[in-house]
């Protein structure tokens, strides 16, 4: 007998706004339905009504967490469309602050996660090291988000050589604590147990559906926009792609968290490599033709395409968030969990919406609960677990 | 490395498939390809099927032409971008669905269904997918002039 | 699994004696680094209501009005509206305008968000339509030095600054004669003056 368990249009772990419809038999998941568009703004419709400078900032809007990755790939593309050449500095800067956001967004989803597994202890610890992250991207850029460095031709402020020690005691305070709470997550069985073996997503499956980023690579799938499209500063220093055959959750953990370090390690490249110079090319008009940008935003290929009539705003601006494909893909993801763990693997593709909040469990028309339940039912399944592994006090663990 | 297969393909494998499709080179990273549109659903195949590249997106524009429908296809293996662009005649909007056998196609047929009016045929599920379910569903927002 | 319960042992005991991480705000101060972006000020000695910040704004905060009876041209800053961008900063010749670290914008009313820059604006002496503010055209003299002298408008303003001559008061509209050459005129009018001239009557 099916039974259907609605979760949204808020997603209790990610507070996005998407309408999830798990079709239930027992404890299995049969079916999902999934009904976006909660947080339609119509992007494409405002951005002809703004010059192309301005349209920086709107698309720097579109999310906050990854808030460079769109201006990031608006630029690209409209230098692809103009044919305009990027100064080195400016590249190398851009690299740089793409790499610090990168960091500051999984360091964000590995405490939801963490939080939502019962590990408030993890939510915190994790979220206390954004901190100084946040205050060097202030100090940088002149806000912990919205960075507004993007601009097209180059970027719109220097790094000054006084800000590169505090550059460096920040990059290796993270990649001390980073490299400690990875080994004590990867370590923990109850996590493992949690996350091993859960949420398959087979790599055929992820090939059909196209997802992009950790999620594609933590199914095998090895694509990296800056691996193998590479602009800025990727083509020009030595990193590796983080790839993992495992195709469950704890496979898309694991990426994640080493892609900090390896983030780590880019930033400091380009801190030795960088050599003054410009940081803005002279753009006088954008000709007619097209262009495309995609670059690779923490949660994987974000692709703008933009149109050109000559004029000083675009005619036609396609955006496509990452998430757009890999939500899409949960439909085969999520069959065969329960829905103790369906939650979870909704919320491991690190939707990027929006935030909004409401969520039923419903059973025969009667509510069951809310959010904050099928937090408990997370939780709990953790507890159980963590008894059979002969763990029930694990200093990572605090029931908040 | 497991999973994935982009093999590359040669220009003139492509050319000798699809003679009528005109290939024009951007630069060495933007390949625009013009093919008719009955053709979509087999340069698609070849792009996708045959040689694994993977579909990034589709975009859908009103222009004084007809619908133009760009299908990107992005060639990680060889770093380059190739956008298969057809026409769609306003009198008659209608084309192929991908979405029937890739599902990576399917949500962006619905919204270019819903934002754009055109009709996919074949796609197995073209509800709307971004607007509120109560727009009304003979306005396209994207179509110039509404 | 004794050593990795060592690791989580010593950040949890440095934990413990640091403190919570968080301020509490706004009881205590939260300071902000030196190139925050923060809430702009606009410096009235040095604006000259261009209307340069108005046209790259994103967010439509600034606004430009013209108020011909008063002759005065205005800016308005709408606060609320802003998003610390930087283009208005950027797009300014005169520095009038920089982000300072103040982000605490709270108030109990919707009132107070606006500030506004007036100064005095030229007319046409033709056709009463503005031309700008005495201010700016002031400026664009003094930066084209010796060239301004070719164009009467700017020779007019400039010397009514030297020589501390009043202003001529708008005499309303009416056709273009021989003798308007040397007024106080908008582009329009000027060419349609030395188009007459060229051509005659």
């Amino acid at each position: 007998m099916k039974k259907v368990v609605p979760i949204g249009p808020y997603h209790p772990l990610q507070e996005e706004p998407e309408f999830f419809k798990l079709q239930v038999e027992g404890e299995k998941v049969v079916g999902l339905e999934i009904n976006i568009g909660y947080n339609h703004r119509g992007h494409e419709y405002i951005s002809p009504t703004m010059t192309w400078d301005q349209v920086t900032f709107l698309v720097e809007r579109i999310c906050g967490i990854c808030s460079n990755s769109h201006p990031f790939a608006y630029v690209c593309a409209v230098e692809d469309c103009a044919k305009i050449e990027v100064p080195e500095r400016a590249e190398y800067i851009r690299t740089i602050v793409d790499e610090l956001q990168r960091i500051h967004s999984h360091f964000l989803w590995v405490g939801l996660a963490g939080h939502f597994l019962g590990y408030n202890t993890v939510w915190m610890w994790f979220w206390r090291y954004r901190e100084p992250l946040l205050d060097l991207l202030e100090s940088i850029t002149g806000n912990r988000n919205h960075y507004a460095m993007m601009k097209i031709g180059g970027v719109r402020r220097d790094i000054k050589d006084e800000d590169i020690p505090a550059i460096e005691k920040t990059l290796n305070l993270l990649e001390e604590k980073t490299a400690l709470f990875t080994r004590a997550v990867l370590d923990d069985p109850v996590i493992r147990a949690r996350l091993e073996n859960v949420g398959f997503l087979r790599t055929e499956d992820a090939i059909a559906y196209g997802v992009l980023g950790p999620t594609a690579r933590g199914s095998g799938v090895a694509i990296d926009v800056r691996k193998d499209h590479p602009n800025a500063a990727y083509g020009w220093i030595p990193w590796d792609m983080i790839v993992f055959d495992e195709c469950d959750l704890f496979a898309k953990a694991k990426v994640r968290l080493l892609e900090c370090l390896e983030s780590v390690k880019m930033i400091r490249e380009c801190l030795k490599r960088m050599k003054p110079g410009e940081i803005c090319a002279e753009v006088h008009e954008i000709p007619p033709g097209e262009g495309i940008g995609h670059i690779e935003a923490p949660r994987g290929e974000v692709f703008h395409y933009i149109r050109s009539d000559g004029s000083n705003m675009p005619v036609r601006h396609k955006v496509r968030a990452p998430s757009y494909m890999n939500v899409a893909s949960n439909v085969a993801a999520v069959k065969g969990c329960t829905i103790a763990d369906a939650v979870l693997v909704l919320a491991s593709v690190d939707p990027c919406y929006c935030c909004t909040e409401r969520v039923m469990v419903v059973e025969d028309h009667k509510k069951i609960g809310d959010g904050n339940y099928l937090i408990q039912l997370s939780q709990k399944r953790t507890e159980t677990l963590a008894k059979r592994f002969g763990d029930p006090e694990s200093r990572l663990r605090t029931f908040i | 490395m497991s999973g994935v297969s982009n093999r590359s393909f040669e220009r003139e494998e492509f050319e000798k498939r699809f003679p009528e499709a005109k290939i024009t080179e951007r630069s060495s990273r933007r390949v625009y390809v013009d093919v008719d549109r009955a053709q979509i659903s087999e340069v698609a195949a070849f792009l996708f099927k045959e040689h694994g590249i993977r579909f990034a997106i589709a975009t859908g524009t009103d222009t004084r032409n007809g619908f133009e429908i760009l299908y990107h296809f992005a060639h990680d293996a060889r770093g380059v971008m190739y956008s298969v662009r057809i026409f769609v005649p306003k009198e008659d909007p209608k084309v192929i669905s991908l979405g029937s056998w890739l599902p990576a196609a399917r949500w962006i047929e619905r919204e270019m269904h819903e934002l754009l009016g055109i009709d996919f045929e074949g796609h197995p599920n073209l509800k709307p997918l971004l607007t509120a379910e109560d727009w009304p569903r003979d306005r396209h927002p994207l179509r110039r002039g509404e | 699994m004794k050593k990795p319960k060592l690791r989580e042992l010593g950040e949890a005991v440095r934990a413990v004696i640091r403190g919570p991480f968080t301020l509490d705000f706004p009881r205590v101060s939260s300071p902000v680094a030196p190139s925050f972006r923060g809430i702009m000020v606009f410096e009235e000695d040095k604006c000259v209501v261009c209307g340069a910040c108005a046209e790259v704004c994103p967010a439509a905060a600034r606004e430009l009005t013209d108020f011909p009876d008063r002759q005065v041209r205005r800016i308005t800053h709408h606060q609320e509206r802003c998003i610390y961008c930087g283009l208005c900063e950027a797009a300014c010749s005169w520095k009038a305008i920089r982000h300072t670290e103040e982000y605490d914008l709270a108030q109990l009313t919707n009132e107070g968000y606006e500030r506004s820059v007036e100064k005095e604006l030229l007319l046409c002496e033709i056709c009463d339509e503005p031309i700008a503010t005495r201010e700016h055209l002031l400026w664009i003299a003094e930066t084209t030095g010796e060239l301004a002298y070719a164009n009467p408008t700017l020779a007019y303003v400039l010397h009514q600054e030297i020589e501390g001559v009043e202003p001529t008061l708008p005499t309303g509209a009416r056709a273009a004669y021989r003798s308007d050459h040397l007024r106080l005129l908008c582009p329009k009018c000027r060419r349609e003056v030395y188009l007459q001239e060229i051509w005659g009557y």
